[in-house]
């Protein structure tokens, strides 16, 4: 249904409404009368056409309380390093592809389009696959298909060769998923780095047009982690130091998940540092209580390990590293106990609890 | 059909309870006006620079005639608020985006005023508090300054003081937020969906904030930010576009899909319905963002008080029934803008 705000939309969306001008302080606006508070907390009787509410409603949450609640328990642990509760690598998670699919989605087929990586680290080709999806797990062959590779600037760098052969980056021969793959010249990878958007155009064997866009990020970084790994227990935390072999001083990011002798990603930590060029050690100390609490014993493995060179945007990341380094036995209740008490988190639950003057303390900033 | 006498008495003991509580709660309020946050509002995506060079543009971004989502939000500027304008052609994460709402929250916390004049009642140095209401883009600005807030975060400080600024607001909340992206960028960016230019006419072109917000992992912000630092609030629109939403998957307020106005993890074009959209713990981030519920209203109603409609519990969200969670997808309210809840909440 057309919304009724939608001319509102175009107006500000399209609209002008810009200029050159300066900023112009203006006076603010007669206050108009206040509205009833009442009139605006009004539980609704269930919709018997809809749905069927049995419910009666209290009202919402105080969401300044409930995110007291949550810094006073994410103050347990550091920025730094936390525990994995809900057994999901975060690595992982951020690495999930989301497929670039035709729309409207009801129109069958549906067209496509997913890289092998969200990034792509140089030299390694870039490769995509594509395919005409009837439904899910079966495919069609189009009557045809093309593609494109635009860089931020929209430009056209790169046309796709999409095949079916069963030669090179393809899988299989003969199976309707297309793929395409760019290997950057040794000249070319320099400049190639940045994030980029892929279009690909299909017609149905019907004939009717579809088309979808994904995109990734292709990384030169400026370091890569050398294999080297060492171990040690420092205050009560799990300090495991990676080698960095830097090729050029820059921002390196680190972070990795821990795993448990039974392969449950328990505890997550980073770090961050500016590296001069040749071999560097970086750190990723991981919080006593978040492995202590995990309840589960060495040794511990470095199931996921991720390296960014960072401090442009787009950041160049290398590729992920899979079950790096395996720790010493150690047993979970060797590390510490002791909460991390990140004082900025419970200052700022306290103020929002109302008790709180810590912002009285506080400097002003420059 | 009959709610039975029991229910129908329970219904009313539940209103009264809540409206006295309300009541006192206004009561507070009216008498406590500095115990009230700061408001500072983040407006959305642009198609010029006019939010950047001239604060009336900024600040009408909050406005649709006579409703006025700031005013409503502040119940009658009883809240005090400061308006932020960057440039919003510019990526999320661009100096002049990112960059400049960075700057301007420290101005706001420092007892800066915005370019209309207006300052928070209170500086961080004099114990104020601070909460940022972001719509669109601004949330996923949002994202990556309070994402980045730790010298140990990938874009620590990148073109600002993201510590101080994270240090001083208390929490976000974000309507019809892109954090996951948008599909309608998706469509515009791609010149050749044919079944989709009805998106065009509502994102004009594929400038950079839109090549930045594609539902592609590559230029999303869980890429290069953490968790962030304070808590951010969900909330998302439900009321389509004609055309437009055809070409987004499952519920979405006509440019932004449910996937990204709740930062949910795993693919940014899954589709969602209010009913099932993921919860607190399948977030684009291992903590942090917390969603509160779906209203019906479109990208544009979302930010400008124009359309006060029904609301509806999403899993995880904050309204209570009985003293339990709402049931997901059930309606909570009939006539209530997210201007209004805003105003609710403090």
């Amino acid at each position: 249904m057309l919304g009724i705000g939608t001319a509102a939309l175009v107006v500000v969306l399209l609209g002008s409404g810009g200029g050159d001008a300066p900023p112009e302080p203006v006076a603010a606006p007669a206050p108009a009368p206040a509205p009833e508070l009442a009139d605006l907390i009004v539980a609704q009787a269930p919709d018997p056409d809809r749905r069927a509410l049995a419910e009666l409603v209290d009202g919402p949450l105080d969401i300044a309380l409930a995110s007291a609640r949550d810094y006073r328990e994410r103050a347990r642990f550091p920025r730094w390093s936390h525990s994995i509760a809900d057994g999901v690598d975060p690595i992982e998670r951020d690495r999930f592809i989301t497929p670039g699919r035709s729309m409207p989605e009801d129109m069958r087929p549906v067209l496509v389009v997913v890289p092998r990586s969200a990034n792509f680290e140089a030299p390694s080709p870039v490769v995509f696959e594509v395919r005409l999806e009837a439904s899910p797990g079966v495919n069609v062959g189009p009557a045809r298909l093309s593609g494109e590779v635009r860089d931020e600037r929209l430009e056209r760098v790169w046309t796709l060769d999409l095949r079916d052969d069963g030669e090179g980056q393809d899988r299989r021969p003969d199976d309707f998923v297309y793929t395409a793959s760019f290997v950057p010249g040794e000249d070319g990878v320099p400049e190639m780095k940045g994030a980029y958007l892929v279009e690909v155009l299909a017609e149905t064997p019907e004939g009717e047009p579809r088309s979808a866009t994904t995109g990734f990020l292709y990384s030169v970084p400026l370091g890569r982690l050398s294999g080297r790994y060492r171990e040690r227990v420092e205050g009560g935390n799990l300090v495991i130091e990676c080698e960095v072999e830097v090729d050029e001083a820059s921002r390196f990011h680190l972070e990795g998940t821990l795993s448990s002798a039974d392969g449950v990603p328990i505890a997550w930590a980073q770090s961050a540092a500016r590296l001069e060029a040749g071999p560097r050690w970086m750190p990723l100390t991981f919080f006593g209580l978040s492995i202590r609490a995990s309840g589960r014993d060495g040794p511990y493995t470095l199931r996921s390990l991720a390296l960014s060179t960072t401090g442009e945007m787009p950041n160049q990341k290398n590729e992920v590293v899979h079950n790096a380094f395996t720790t010493r036995a150690y047993p979970a209740k060797y590390f510490s106990a002791e909460p991390y008490d990140d004082p900025q988190l419970i200052d700022e639950a306290e103020r929002l609890e109302g008790g709180a003057s810590v912002g009285a303390l506080e400097a002003e900033a420059p | 059909m009959h709610r039975s006498k029991r229910a129908e008495t329970a219904r009313r003991t539940a209103l009264l309870r809540f409206a006295i509580v309300t009541a006192f709660a206004s009561l507070a309020i009216a008498t406590t006006a500095t115990a009230a946050p700061c408001f500072i509002f983040v407006h959305g995506r642009q198609g010029d620079t006019g939010t950047f060079t001239n604060w009336n543009t900024a600040r009408d971004y909050w406005r649709n005639g006579s409703r006025d989502f700031i005013q409503t939000a502040t119940k009658n500027f009883q809240a005090s608020y400061y308006v932020v304008g960057y440039n919003g052609t510019q990526q999320w994460w661009n100096s002049q985006a990112a960059g400049e709402v960075a700057a301007e929250i420290l101005n706001a916390t420092n007892g800066g005023a915005d370019g209309g004049g207006n300052t928070c009642a209170q500086s961080a140095a004099q114990g104020g508090q601070f909460w940022v209401v972001a719509h669109s883009m601004g949330a996923v600005i949002m994202d990556f300054i309070l994402g980045n807030n730790d010298p140990s975060d990938p874009n620590y400080n990148f073109n600002g003081d993201y510590a101080t600024v994270a240090s001083r607001v208390s929490l976000a909340v974000t309507v019809g937020g892109a954090h996951r992206g948008s599909q309608g960028a998706d469509a515009v960016c791609g010149e050749h969906n044919f079944f989709c230019n009805a998106v065009a006419f509502f994102i004009d072109d594929c400038n950079d904030s839109a090549f930045w917000l594609r539902s592609s992992d590559s230029v999303q912000v869980r890429t290069y930010a953490n968790s962030p630092a304070r808590n951010v609030w969900l909330g998302g629109g439900y009321e389509a576009i004609f055309g437009a939403s055809a070409c987004l998957n499952g519920e979405d307020d006509g440019l932004v899909q449910h996937a990204s106005q709740y930062a949910c993890s795993g693919s940014a074009t899954t589709s969602y319905d209010n009913d099932n959209v993921c919860g607190n713990s399948a977030k684009q981030e291992s903590s942090g963002f917390r969603n509160l519920d779906a209203s019906h209203e479109n990208h544009s109603d979302e930010r400008d008080d124009s359309d006060r409609d029904t609301r509806r519990a999403v899993p995880d969200g904050i309204w209570t029934c009985g003293g339990a969670p709402c049931t997901p997808g059930s309606q909570v309210q009939s006539s209530m803008s997210s201007a209004q809840l805003l105003s609710i909440f403090y």
